[in-house]
């Protein structure tokens, strides 16, 4: 087989996820780039990398809240996959299986981090640029609401606020993210509803309540 | 993907942005390039290619090398590498009152050089040179004959060494 032709032209990091795959290159799919690449296709493997690094870097995003370590932890998953990838037997997709090893790495950190200020510091400059919106005029309710729903949010379990930021991320599909969680599809469910329940039942007691 | 139930409330989409601005930030366009870097087949190519005009230099630097420098085992007789052919160069303008005398055949000591221990010059000959007639270039050299003399040893004698007695004192303080 020959080598697939990479068109470094087209910015792919401006489509989403789920256009890119669909508008692929060649038409081919990431089954065939994983064999390719399992023959020492580097072009081929670097098109999967094209196609997830989307994916892969919000999930250790959504874990790590830190920009730098989450593009570590998203370097790491894909050169590990590239070292491993005779073993993977396609039981599920590749990106499937690559988020897994970003998430386990990423839950791995975060669990080795002792610096927890970290934690919380991004996600206040995070929720500053989220609270003063684009408008200039913007109702400074709304900017007030959207601090304090990044603040519930900051409050909620690890469990919970995990399944709900993936969840909402809009990269994922539900067993996706049970694969990365490592729970059922109906776990997931019942996180992420029960994380929006917790964030509203906080707005509720600052008197935020739906008209 | 978001929540698809019945009852959802501009409250709950206000959540849903506020958690998907969270994780919107996308990827800098270095994590594609620091993957290939990390991976081993994109490094190897990358090195080869760095290594390849290294390895050109070299081998023209040992081609250049081996032509200019002198072959030690080369024969004498070639021109190009041996350095003991030496070409005549005319002479300088003579005294005409100078009568030229002819020089007595004799041996013709040879000119070692370092490139041929031992062995004579050629010297190739000029055009002006065969119009004169054949010189001598060269003039005997004369040396006394050397004389070996046997390095001899007279004789051993074997002599007494006389030392005279130590005498100990005891140290007296005034």
């Amino acid at each position: 087989m020959g080598r697939l032709l990479v068109i470094d032209s087209v910015d792919f990091q401006s489509i989403p996820t789920s256009v890119a795959r669909e508008g692929s290159i060649c038409g081919v799919t990431d089954e065939e780039l994983v064999l390719l690449a399992r023959q020492g296709d580097t072009s081929a493997f670097d098109q999967l990398v094209i196609r997830h690094q989307a994916a892969v870097y919000r999930a250790a995003l959504a874990a790590l809240r830190v920009p730098e370590d989450a593009e570590d932890v998203a370097q790491e998953a894909f050169v590990s996959a590239w070292s491993t990838l005779g073993r993977f037997r396609g039981d599920a997709s590749f990106k499937t299986w690559v988020l897994t090893i970003a998430w386990n790495r990423a839950s791995n950190r975060r669990r080795m981090r002792m610096n927890w200020w970290r934690l919380t510091a991004p996600l206040t400059e995070t929720l500053l640029v989220v609270a003063s919106g684009d408008a200039p005029d913007e109702d400074v309710r709304s900017r007030e609401l959207r601090t304090h729903i990044g603040r519930a949010i900051e409050t909620l379990t690890p469990k919970l606020r995990d399944a709900f930021l993936l969840a909402q991320a809009g990269e994922y599909e539900y067993d996706e993210i049970g694969a990365m969680l490592r729970i059922p599809v109906g776990t997931v469910k019942w996180r992420v509803s029960e994380a929006r329940r917790k964030v509203r039942a906080r707005l509720a007691e600052l008197g935020y309540v739906d008209a | 993907m978001s929540m698809r139930d019945e009852f959802r409330t501009p409250l709950d989409d206000e959540i849903d942005d506020v958690a998907r601005s969270l994780t919107a930030a996308p990827p800098s366009p270095a994590l594609r390039s620091a993957v290939r870097r990390r991976i081993p087949g994109h490094a190897d190519f990358r090195s080869a290619w760095r290594r390849w005009p290294v390895s050109i230099a070299a081998a023209a630097a040992v081609i250049a090398l081996a032509t200019v420098w002198p072959d030690r085992k080369a024969p004498v007789d070639s021109p190009a590498s041996s350095p003991a052919v030496a070409t005549v160069t005319p002479p300088p303008a003579l005294d005409p009152s100078i009568e030229p005398r002819p020089t007595p055949p004799g041996p013709v000591a040879g000119l070692a050089f370092p490139g041929s221990p031992g062995e004579p010059a050629r010297v190739r000959p000029t055009s002006e040179s065969l119009l004169e007639g054949p010189t001598t270039l060269t003039e005997p050299l004369v040396m006394e004959p050397l004389e070996l003399n046997p390095l001899g040893v007279d004789g051993i004698e074997i002599r007494t060494l006389t030392v005279e007695a130590l005498s100990l004192e005891p140290l007296s303080l005034q």
